[in-house]
């Protein structure tokens, strides 16, 4: 079945990338030693490799191979169904205002952390930043929705809307608070805009990984839902879908993948945007292949990503949002020409 | 069957349908007529559970309309509407498969891919599969949507004995079904509701040409500004009176040489003197604009 063959194709794709990334660095790992360490941790014998790349495997690499597997497919999965739910091939999470919320609460953290959340970093540790950035995703998620709403339905359109209004007034509210920011906290707003996966640890990846993995399996039981409404609102309705159950739960999963990857990595763009519409030029348009092959597909990119932010100019390291957006801007204008392509055709 | 009683719906000050009463039967077609803005598809529409019931009561085979699960209306009553826009590249048989969604969890079973071809086959469409249906032409996008809804209803005994009257009652619901559609498939599309009635189907269809409603149709329901102006058999319904009424216009009617049924011709007269008014008028004008040019 050519179903099967593309998702395990991608199951490929994503092993090498990851194999790929786990072993490539300021210390190399060779395949060899790779399996050595493997073997040595599932409790075989301590040979074949040095005590020195073991430590940084486990300690550096495996966590932070594995965050950007999470974010990557949590990013590419809600893109999937973002635009399944907005029946707009170009639709993204950040359109409704999770990562533009997100950020400002980031930022709003790092500006003002000095003078009013000491008390509160220090219940929630190192993980205060992140944690934060999760409420901002939620809430400003939730006004959009509440705004969208019309005699308790919400309508697609205005939720477009809604979300752009919002997105501007986060990315002002985030502007004025850049501008009082002192160097030193301009440096970290920069880099989180941009986007990273150096603070993986396996804490943090505990830590996401929940927030990861039940979105995903929660939307991947959505896809036939979602093929329904992709006919219409009202199709989808008389072929027994509850639309609006629906459009909450996409909203609700994608704000907690989106939102926690966010919160861990900063802002990533054009992976929800560019990887489900990738696939669907070779897979069509079937939510059931969709949605997992983007799931794979996202983390097989990202993880690739982010070994070329590790080692493009090593030692120091690009923001990853840099690589994604360096390799998906000249991608996304090309599906744009070739859909004006299509449509003069037509 | 379908008993309408005492139906109003309004939205804002503006009344779109106002006290309608009838009945649609299973075993009937019945065509729901009217001059644009008369209140047919709002009317389908309030059927069909799009719009909520402001006012009076509908029942489907004795059940109040609003006491059914969506789930359960699904695996029973059909619809095909009128703008069929599709944002996604879906093949066709994917497309015609979602009619099947109500009916299997996870994957679709052996009788959903059998039903499906099968659907496919009597909307006219098995030579598009493998097809995206963003590549069809509008007439083939309607008859793979049509495709679609009869999956929706359709049951694997019907395809191992296609005439025997169906067990459960079921509704199909079509919103103008042959706008857009050449000859030969208006035909075969209201040839499939017909046979689909005679089955046991209640069928209920919002139709444009009076002369194919009067041809195809059981019952006749005639609108006008969200009232019923007649209803019952096309003979009953299909009256110069009537029309005129309706339409504000004036016909001819004659018997159809075969099925008996009335047949409108226009009034040839009055069209042929008003356009040659409309020409004279236009040729004067032209004349003294030369004239003044001189």
């Amino acid at each position: 079945m050519k179903q099967t063959a593309i998702i395990f194709l991608l199951i490929t794709l994503l092993l090498a990338a990851v194999v790929c990334s786990a072993c490539s660095g300021a210390v190399s790992i060779s395949g060899r030693e790779l399996l050595a360490i493997i073997c040595y941790k599932m409790g075989g014998e301590a040979v074949g490799f040095e005590p020195q790349q073991e430590a940084v495997f486990w300690i550096i690499r495996l966590p932070r191979v594995l965050l950007g597997v999470l974010v990557g497919a949590s990013l590419a999965i809600a893109g999937a169904s973002m635009q399944g739910l907005f029946r707009n091939p170009l639709a993204d999470p950040g359109l409704i205002g999770v990562s533009a919320g997100a950020s400002l609460f980031a930022v709003v953290m790092i500006v003002l952390e000095v003078k009013f959340f000491t008390t509160l970093s220090g219940i929630l540790g190192f993980y205060a930043l992140s944690v934060f950035a999760f409420v901002g995703a939620a809430l400003t998620t939730l006004i959009v929705y509440q705004l969208s709403k019309t005699g308790g339905k919400a309508i697609v359109t205005t939720m477009l809307l809604a979300g752009i209004a919002i997105n501007a007034l986060a990315g002002a509210l985030t502007g004025l608070l850049t501008y009082t920011a002192t160097d030193a906290q301009l440096r970290s707003i920069v880099f989180w805009g941009l986007g990273s996966l150096g603070g993986a640890s396996w804490e943090s990846v505990a830590v996401v990984a929940p927030f990861v993995l039940l979105p995903l399996i929660a939307l991947l039981r959505l896809s036939k839902a979602l093929n329904a409404l992709s006919l219409g609102e009202s199709e989808a309705n008389y072929l027994g879908i509850n639309v609006q159950s629906l459009k909450r739960q996409v909203i609700f999963w994608t704000t907690m993948a989106v939102g926690a990857s966010v919160a861990v990595a900063g802002t990533i763009g054009f992976i929800g945007l560019v990887i489900p519409h990738l696939l669907r030029l070779f897979a069509g348009a079937d939510h059931k292949l969709i949605l997992p092959a983007s799931a794979l597909l996202g983390a097989a990119v990202l993880t690739a990503s982010d070994l070329i932010s590790r080692t493009a100019v090593a030692p120091s390291e690009l923001p990853i949002g840099i690589i994604t957006a360096i390799l998906g801007t000249p991608f996304f204008l090309w599906i744009l020409i070739k859909e004006k392509r299509r449509m003069t055709v037509l | 069957m379908i008993q309408v009683s005492h139906l109003s719906y309004r939205i804002g000050r503006k009344e779109l349908l106002s006290d309608i009463s009838l009945e649609a039967q299973a075993g009937a077609f019945t065509a729901i007529i009217g001059a644009n803005g008369a209140g047919k598809s709002t009317l389908l529409k309030i059927l069909c559970r799009d719009y909520p019931l402001q006012q009076g009561h509908v029942y489907f085979h004795g059940k109040p309309l609003q006491n059914f699960s969506v789930a359960e209306l699904s695996r029973i009553r059909a619809v095909l509407s009128q703008q069929q826009q599709l944002s996604l590249p879906f093949v066709c048989e994917e497309l015609v498969l979602m009619g099947r969604y109500p009916h299997f969890n996870g994957h679709p079973t052996q009788t959903d891919h059998q039903i499906v071809a099968f659907a496919m086959q009597q909307a006219g469409v098995a030579h598009l599969k493998g097809r995206i249906y963003q590549t069809l032409s509008g007439g083939e996008q309607q008859r793979v949507q049509l495709a679609r809804v009869l999956a929706q209803i359709t049951d694997l005994s019907e395809i191992q004995a296609p005439q025997m009257p169906i067990a459960t009652p079921k509704y199909l619901f079509l919103d103008e079904p042959i706008t857009g559609l050449d000859l030969p498939h208006q035909y075969h599309t209201l040839d499939l509701a017909r046979q689909l009635a005679y089955k046991g189907y209640c069928v209920v269809a919002v139709l444009h040409d009076l002369n194919l409603a009067a041809q195809y149709a059981d019952h006749l329901i005639m609108l006008k500004k969200g009232s019923v102006v007649a209803a019952g058999s096309p003979q009953k319904v299909m009256t110069c009176e009537n029309i005129h009424r309706v339409f504000g216009v004036e016909v001819n009617l004659m018997q159809h040489p075969e099925l008996g049924c009335p047949f409108i011709v226009n009034v040839r007269k009055q069209t042929c003197n008003k356009i040659l008014h409309t020409l004279e008028g236009s040729l004067y004008y032209k004349h003294l604009k030369t004239d003044k040019k001189r």
